[in-house]
């Protein structure tokens, strides 16, 4: 009698990270069986993994995928992209500004939380009919006189749905930066001149003189309520100038893990936002697509959509983990969010 | 817990050194300087803004704050809000009742069994993955514009936060609790009561919110795209036919509800476990 033979103390055939792929595939590839197989009972109606494929194919290669909108698919998706692009830009912008008042200054917290807070709580695509009315549906829109072929009612709409959530992570980012560095950034005189834009004479004079003056160049160039608009964002460049060290020097790099995070949690939204906006109002791109689908009653091609939108999710999802991961890397101890 | 409470007497009374003077100037500087009072303050600044600049501008296309209100108050007492509300709270029900059924059992489950859940845990996250409002369509297609498929809409948005959630929580239950419990040759029903259940209840209600928010999301969208009928159908109506005022009221009113959904279920949340879950939103 050999020990050997004793089956517990014989090798497991597999490693565990074997064990867990070959789980994982099998998974997959009983899923995409049983749809094959089950599709095959009314596939015009329930679709299979062969027939969407098949589908996928024939979009990606066609010159013309809607019937009365010219333009291939690429064309198509360049043009949801650019309005999600520019959108996301527009909303990183404002949400950043406003999570770094937001998170360091009290005043600021105090006067907008709980609008922010309404929005964060809100579908905020309920907005969207709303922002066709404002914004237009035409699929075209001129800055500077330059013809941009993208919907600034698309673009309204991801700023909708994403620049809260920026504002919110940021603000998070700002204020938890503040707890754990501000001790140390006051040693170091990091701080801006405590005593804020009206806090002395100079101070006063410089803000509201700087002020004015703009608010007049801004009623001579464009009148109505943009002389006030001009003094608003006035106040808002002198606060964060005279604040610039804290800003560049402690709050932005604390803060970065948490504007990456709240970046690709409105990354997820503004795909949704896109294809709302254009599926509802028939902007072309890819919700246009989609909608073109529905009208038809074409289930290949909207479960082909759908996958596609999959893999989209999917893939920036992981780049922005790894972005996080990489920016997060140089702290010596995790606390992001 | 209460008799604890009772026999000591609270430390704030004897911190006070000196009693804090209630009248005199400092008292209205307080007053005046409070969040409450700096929030009331801006409130009004912006009702203030928001009625200048829609009297001064195009009626076609914005309202202002005083005909939001008219609206909202045309709309409550001819009941065209209840009614929106009342179908949809019907579906949300509904959905949600389901969406907890499922993602509850589903999430312990998978959470406790590794190799069930290694198997299907790529189909989930690829579904979880996909836009919803993609599949959207399909679903008008498979279960038409009603009901039915009004309720499958927003149990597909509210399923896979609770069931994520979940699971997480049951995943990482200590490991020490559970090798004490081991250590106790503790049954696997009881392991689940005593346990595993308890350790991941504040998940449970974490993924209960999100599950409600985005189910929120699933109603108005399925307003939209689905029968014109619930919150969604009315401002999609409203706003079709540039009825600005009652558009804004029936957003106020999506507002309202969902703070208030958002702030109880908060409050459960804190009560449940007054520490915070990381990673969840």
């Amino acid at each position: 009698m050999t020990a050997t033979a004793t089956p517990s103390l014989r090798q497991p055939r597999l490693s565990p990270t074997a064990r867990v792929r070959l789980l994982q595939v099998g998974g997959v590839v009983a899923f995409l069986i049983f749809w094959q197989v089950f599709g095959a009972t009314r596939p015009e109606w329930y679709s299979q993994p062969t027939r969407m494929l098949d589908d996928t194919w024939h979009m990606f290669t066609v010159d013309k995928v809607l019937p009365y909108i010219e333009g291939s698919f690429w064309t198509m998706a360049l043009k949801s992209l650019g309005a999600l692009g520019i959108g996301l830009l527009i909303s990183f912008i404002v949400g950043v500004t406003i999570g770094f008042l937001v998170g360091r200054y009290r005043a600021a917290q105090v006067i907008f939380d709980p609008y922010l807070a309404a929005l964060y709580s809100v579908p905020r695509v309920a907005f969207v009919p709303m922002l066709v009315i404002w914004f237009g549906i035409a699929s075209k829109m001129t800055v500077w006189g330059i013809g941009i072929p993208l919907s600034k009612f698309v673009i309204a709409s991801v700023v909708m749905s994403s620049a809260v959530l920026i504002s919110f992570s940021t603000a998070a980012g700002v204020s938890e930066t503040m707890k754990q560095y501000d001790e140390v950034a006051t040693a170091l005189h990091l701080r801006g001149n405590s005593r804020g834009l009206f806090g002395t004479a100079r101070n006063a004079v410089l803000t509201l003189v700087g002020g004015i003056i703009v608010a007049v160049v801004g009623a001579a160039v464009f009148g109505g309520i943009w002389p006030f608009m001009f003094f608003a964002m006035f106040l808002l460049v002198a606060l964060l100038y005279q604040d610039r060290r804290m800003f560049m020097k402690i709050l932005l790099p604390g803060s970065v893990p948490f504007i990456a995070t709240g970046l690709r949690f409105s990354l997820q939204r503004s795909l949704v936002a896109v294809i709302v906006a254009e599926f509802l109002v028939g902007v072309p791109g890819v919700g246009f697509i989609i909608r073109d689908a529905r009208a038809a009653s074409d289930v290949d091609r909207l479960f082909a959509m759908a996958i596609l939108l999959m893999f989209v999710g999917v893939v920036v999802v992981q780049v922005t983990k790894r972005i996080e991961a990489r920016l997060s890397s140089w702290r010596p101890q995790a606390f992001g969010p | 817990m209460a008799q604890e409470t009772e026999a000591r007497p609270t430390p704030t009374a004897d911190i006070r050194l000196s009693p804090i003077d209630e009248s005199g100037p400092g008292r209205w500087r307080r007053v005046a300087t409070s969040d409450w009072t700096i929030r009331a303050v801006s409130f009004v600044v912006f009702i203030a803004v928001w009625e200048s600049y829609g009297r001064s501008t195009n009626t076609v296309t914005f309202a202002s704050a005083s005909r939001t209100w008219d609206a909202f108050y045309e709309l409550t007492t001819s009941g065209d809000l209840w009614e929106a509300w009342r179908s949809d709270l019907g579906i949300m029900v509904t959905a949600l009742s389901l969406a907890t059924v499922f993602g509850l059992t589903l999430g312990f489950v998978l959470g406790r069994f590794k190799t069930p859940d290694t198997f299907f845990e790529p189909v989930f996250n690829a579904l979880f993955m996909t836009p919803k409002v993609a599949l959207l369509p399909i679903i008008a297609l498979w279960l038409g514009f009603q009901f039915n498929a009004k309720v499958v809409v927003v149990l597909m948005f509210s399923f896979f936060e609770i069931f994520f959630t979940v699971r997480t929580g049951v995943k990482v239950t200590d490991a020490e609790y559970i090798d004490v419990a081991r250590a106790y040759a503790i049954p696997d029903g009881m392991m689940l009561r005593k346990v595993i259940a308890p350790a991941s209840l504040p998940y449970v209600i974490t993924g209960l919110r999100l599950g409600l928010l985005h189910g929120m999301v699933g109603v108005v969208l399925a307003g939209f795209f689905l029968e014109n009928s619930g919150i969604g159908g009315l401002i999609s109506r409203e706003s079709a036919e540039y009825r600005m005022p009652a558009t804004f009221a029936a957003m106020i009113s999506v507002m309202f509800f969902g703070v208030t959904m958002n702030a109880i279920l908060r409050l459960l949340e804190r009560r449940v476990a007054p520490w915070n879950i990381k990673g969840a939103t």
